[in-house]
């Protein structure tokens, strides 16, 4: 009910605040504006595996034992060819497929992609699991295929607005809700400037560093 | 599953190309790839093949996905989430269509240029939560009952141009949904597991809408 209720109120937000991405204006005067470049194919490459290799450790973690019962390459090899409309409840196809294709999106942008990129990344990711991950225990879904994209970039707009907000006031609080609304925000490249340092300290007896993150 | 394909085949293409850089206006669409969203209400009435009909007001959210291919023409995928209670269950079903756009320069009656029509075909999963009352699915015992089948609609809008760039927009549509496979689904912990099917039952759902909503981008 909760998830449900937060959901309804990013969508609320994005419809609040849509429009308007950072320019190189705000990026002077706003910290915390994802900085929007062209990355090259090589690092739009291995943004996609980034997020593919976390997809499938997410997968083997949170779904062991339905992949024990049930996961075999001979359901993958049948599945890929064989989308369906899928049976789940809506909880799954509407709000949860919408929060995971909100992180999607956001690790894109966080990546320098505008929102159309991030949203076509985000549809490339969503059926990249669909089709080579997921299918190891289920055929893929035409909803999921469908509304993890596009809800997860209505929602992802929603609270990359919402974060920037909280960023914006300035204070210990307002920085730690908007890194847990958008935890991509954390990611070094993601701010204009650099943020995160090392330090390394050593004597005779003694090695080690210190690590400072500006929030 | 030439259908399948094809469907698969038009979401693949139209998210393929990018929208140019200049402002997307109510009355000069911007060509390239745009996302619209949007929120309203529907009237559905719901006609069974075994002597039942009901009717029904609840709330929907659609969204469309659209390949624009020039000022006035475009062509789309969306869906409509509609959420009905209706007598003693919860009915959510959604849309899921492919179809054209095509905005008026000219339109009788008014000076706007923004106003549009749209067509639509595709399929349609509708779910039926049957509670603890399902005078209607007796011999299921399933927590709920899924039909699919195909959807046929047709819209028409206008679009208003706000401040700072942005595009809203207010749409009235009406869609004919006939559903003639069902399946009962129960849930196994996250798994939903099919406890039955059957193709004799027909039910027909002409539904109404009036929505409201933006240009996401």
């Amino acid at each position: 009910m909760e998830l449900r209720f937060i959901t309804v109120l990013f969508v609320f937000f994005s419809f609040n605040l849509w429009a308007n991405e950072g320019t190189k204006e705000d990026l002077k005067i706003i910290p915390y504006v994802p900085r929007v470049y062209e990355p090259s194919a090589g690092e739009k490459a291995l943004n996609f595996g980034i997020g593919y290799a976390t997809q499938w450790a997410g997968y083997f973690a949170t779904q062991k034992k339905v992949i024990k019962e049930g996961g075999s390459y001979q359901n993958w090899r049948h599945n890929i060819l064989s989308p369906h409309f899928d049976y789940d409840n809506f909880d799954y196809n509407i709000f949860k497929h919408g929060i995971t294709g909100n992180y999607y999106f956001l690790f894109y942008r966080s990546r320098g992609y505008d929102r159309v990129e991030a949203f076509f990344w985000t549809f490339l990711s969503s059926a990249a699991f669909e089709f080579t991950i997921e299918s190891f225990t289920e055929r893929p879904s035409y909803q999921d295929l469908y509304q993890t994209p596009v809800y997860g970039t209505i929602i992802g707009i929603g609270v990359e607005k919402l974060a920037l907000f909280f960023h914006g006031q300035d204070s210990w609080w307002g920085h730690t809700l908007g890194y847990i609304l958008n935890p991509f925000a954390l990611i070094p490249e993601w701010k204009h400037e650099a943020n995160i340092s090392f330090t390394p300290y050593y004597d005779t007896k003694k090695v080690g560093g210190l690590v400072t993150y500006d929030f | 599953m030439i259908s399948k394909i094809l469907f698969l085949i038009l979401i693949l293409i139209s998210t393929n190309a990018f929208a140019d850089k200049y402002y997307f206006k109510a009355d000069r669409y911007q060509p390239g790839l745009h996302l619209l969203a949007a929120g309203g209400l529907n009237a559905s009435m719901y006609r069974y093949n075994f002597d039942r009909q009901d009717q029904g007001i609840g709330l929907n959210f659609k969204t469309d996905v659209g390949y624009y291919f020039n000022s006035q023409f475009a062509w789309e995928v969306g869906s409509i989430v509609k959420f009905n209670s209706v007598s003693e269950y919860l009915i959510w079903d959604t849309l899921f269509t492919t179809g054209f756009r095509y905005r008026f320069e000219k339109f009788p009656w008014t000076e706007s240029k923004g106003i549009y029509v749209r067509g639509f075909v595709g399929k349609a999963p509708t779910v039926f939560y049957i509670h603890n009352t399902p005078h209607i699915y007796k011999t299921s015992h399933s927590a709920r009952v899924q039909y699919n089948g195909p959807v046929e609609g047709f819209a028409i809008g206008n679009m208003y141009n706000g401040t700072n760039n942005k595009v809203w927009f207010m749409e009235y549509g009406v869609s004919h949904q006939r559903l003639d496979r069902s399946q009962g689904v129960n849930n196994d912990g996250d798994v939903p597991v099919v406890t039955f099917k059957d193709s004799s039952r027909r039910i027909d759902i002409y539904s109404l809408y009036i929505n409201i909503g933006i240009l996401v981008f």
